[in-house]
């Protein structure tokens, strides 16, 4: 990693925290796709950002300077980091009165970063990447453009982008002290406004992140971008990967905003897993229930019975952001039946007994136990939580819980009790690869057991 | 005759047996004994050989597609055999010889691969968590973006292997062949790298805890 660059700085700061990184692999085309999804969120934001951009080159800015045009015209502040080319500071973007332009010096590391990073009181995002240096490539120089590889990473999560923020004023500040001043004051008045106003809705992001990625997909297949590249599948992984990581990183900023129970999403697919086990499932159908565990919340059914029975008109059930990608129209199924009870009485479409599918089953049955154990690993001391969780799950067997299901439980429960851990890894998100199964677009025209 | 009866699967005793290039597709064939078993060009897609032995046996060339595999297959020689959506879960592969296989979504975890030869095999995003990986020969094998978090790779060839974005958190490669692997973006965090030669190896963006 490039001494002294921005990247470096953040990865150095997170080294032996609870909080690494999780860096990853991108292709120069994954990473336009997400700026520009990320960017044009902007657009669509009910706040205003700030936004700092390092271009490797000012060519590259200029060849995005039009876009930057409309995003400035809804930003608070945009700052642009560049080694300046011809045109960089003439461009009528650049003249723009909230726009501010700091010209990297060719031998500053920053200079080789691609950055984006927007911060509103209602929407955070960043992408922070390096190339690989022609040592780094070693054998497999790239010949085309789209062969070019990066890596560092990309997220939502408010924390770090505040974070590099801050890193990326102490850098602005050795270029120009006022910029730096102006920018410090717009981050105070953003989080200061951010207390107090709704985040925008993030399966909003989310789906426009995908979209834009499976555009990015789209013209790959056409022949003359295709033509003599090698490294076409990898590419192609690529992007999949990244649609997927977005969810992932959904399903993370939805468990970090959960004080009380942040490692839902992980600790629901371990014992998916764990049940799978128990219950015999084929491999494939093991692998699905695990993802379907870490996206549990992600895929909620969006209308709840009470708002059903208020409403005079039934309400079309909200269909779930997973929808968007067609590698996950199983996992999407599974969990918009997560909430369906054994008796019929769930919701949406209150499906009942074997109807249900069973993925569905046992999700519902594990997220519920998941959460009172947690409940009770908070506010109970005299008790075990698990066995405590067991009982309140075994009193509504029949009822909302499948009771075969209650069986393994109780079995996964004794295991616990007997010193079976669970893996509490969280999943490295950069590699949502080894999650989507090729083959699961087939697989999803097979029926539920 | 024999593939008749196999496939009634009343009898389960044929260790040593010559099926070379018999079709024994969709059949089942759990706990069946085909120890030492010439099973060269066999079909076996869609069959059930949970709980066989096929240890020593030869399935070279096989067809494994969607084989229920969790077996004991101790010293097998599964040369270029198609093990694609393969269930090797749990299964008994020490020694077993790999090389020229296919092995594309097969399901991998808790399998016992010590001293296995997986010389130049696509295991791409493979699931390895906490397999028994000991002496295993991985040399240019593809495990880009694979798990092998907690996997035991203690002594094992990974020499010019493929572990981009690879998840070995918690995995003990003491005394590993590292030499000019890509661990770009690889995750080390809490490995175990004593004596571990990473001499040429691409560490960009690892993260390794000391």
């Amino acid at each position: 990693m490039l001494e002294g660059s921005i990247l470096q700085r953040l990865a150095e700061a997170h080294r032996h925290s609870a909080q690494p990184l999780n860096l990853g692999v991108y292709y120069k085309n994954t990473l336009v796709a997400l700026c520009h999804a990320l960017e044009d969120f902007i657009l669509d934001s009910h706040g205003a950002p700030l936004m700092i951009t390092a271009f490797q080159r000012g060519k590259w800015y200029l060849e995005e300077a039009d876009r930057y045009r409309d995003l400035a015209d809804k930003s608070e502040q945009v700052v642009l980091m560049a080694t300046p080319d011809a045109g960089f500071e003439s461009h009528p973007t650049s003249q723009k009165a909230n726009v501010a332009l700091v010209q990297l010096k060719p031998e500053d590391p920053v200079a080789e970063e691609w950055h984006l990073i927007i911060l509103s009181p209602t929407y955070t995002a960043m992408v922070l990447c390096q190339e690989l240096s022609a040592e780094d490539y070693g054998n497999n120089q790239p010949q085309t453009d789209l062969e070019r590889k990066f890596y560092g990473f990309w997220t939502f999560e408010p924390i770090l982008v505040k974070e590099t923020v801050d890193l990326a004023i102490a850098h602005i500040q050795k270029y120009d002290l006022s910029l730096g001043e102006l920018v410090t004051q717009k981050v105070t008045k953003i989080t200061a406004e951010s207390a107090t106003r709704q985040r925008d809705d993030l399966d909003a992001v989310v789906s426009q992140v995908v979209k834009y990625l499976q555009d990015s997909h789209k013209t790959l297949n056409t022949p003359e971008q295709t033509a003599n590249f090698q490294g076409f599948k990898d590419l192609s992984e690529n992007i999949i990967s990244n649609e997927m990581q977005a969810f992932l990183r959904m399903a993370q900023l939805l468990d970090a905003t959960d004080v009380s129970n942040p490692m839902a999403a992980s600790e629901v697919a371990s014992m998916a897993e764990a049940m799978s086990q128990l219950l015999d499932l084929p491999a494939w159908q093991a692998k699905r229930l695990y993802l379907s565990g870490l996206l549990h919340r992600v895929g909620l059914p969006g209308v709840t019975k009470k708002r059903e029975q208020r409403s005079p008109i039934p309400l079309a059930t909200k269909a779930s952001v997973l929808r968007v990608m067609p590698q996950l129209e199983a996992v999407s199924r599974i969990l918009n039946h997560q909430r369906e009870a054994w008796d019929g009485s769930g919701i949406p479409a209150g499906l009942a007994y074997d109807q249900i599918p069973l993925e569905s089953r046992i999700i519902c049955l594990l997220a519920d136990f998941q959460q009172k154990m947690k409940a009770y690993k908070q506010y109970s001391t005299d008790k075990n939580p698990a066995t405590q969780a067991l009982a309140d799950c075994q009193v509504l067997a029949g009822k909302r819980y499948d009771p075969k299901l209650l069986d393994a439980l109780s079995l996964l429960v004794m295991g616990m009790e007997q010193g079976m851990t669970l893996s509490a890894y969280r999943p490295k998100i950069a590699t949502g690869m080894w999650l989507v199964d090729s083959d699961s677009v087939n697989k999803s025209k097979t029926p539920f057991s | 005759m024999t593939v008749d009866i196999i496939r009634a699967g009343q009898e389960k005793h044929f260790p040593g047996i010559d099926l070379e290039d018999e079709d024994l597709t969709d059949c089942q064939l759990e706990k069946i004994n085909l120890a030492g078993a010439n099973l060269v060009g066999a079909d076996f897609s869609r069959s059930n050989l949970k709980g066989a032995r096929l240890d020593g046996a030869n399935l070279m060339q096989a067809d494994l597609r969607l084989t229920d595999l969790r077996a004991n297959l101790l010293g097998a020689n599964l040369m270029q055999a198609d093990l694609s959506n393969a269930d090797l879960r749990g299964s008994n592969l020490r020694g077993a010889n790999l090389m020229g296989s296919k092995l594309a979504q097969a399901s991998l975890s808790g399998a016992f691969l010590s001293g296995a030869n997986l010389t130049g095999v696509n295991l791409k995003g493979v699931d390895l968590r906490g397999t028994d990986l000991r002496g295993v020969n991985l040399n240019s094998a593809n495990l880009k973006g694979a798990n092998l978090s907690q996997a035991d790779l203690q002594g094992a060839n990974l020499s010019e292997t493929n572990l981009e974005e690879a998840d070995l958190r918690g995995a003990n490669l003491a005394g590993a062949n590292l030499v000019g692997a890509n661990l770009l973006c690889a995750e080390l965090e809490g490995s175990n790298l004593d004596g571990a030669n990473m001499e040429r190896a691409c560490v960009l963006g690892t993260a390794i805890a000391k």
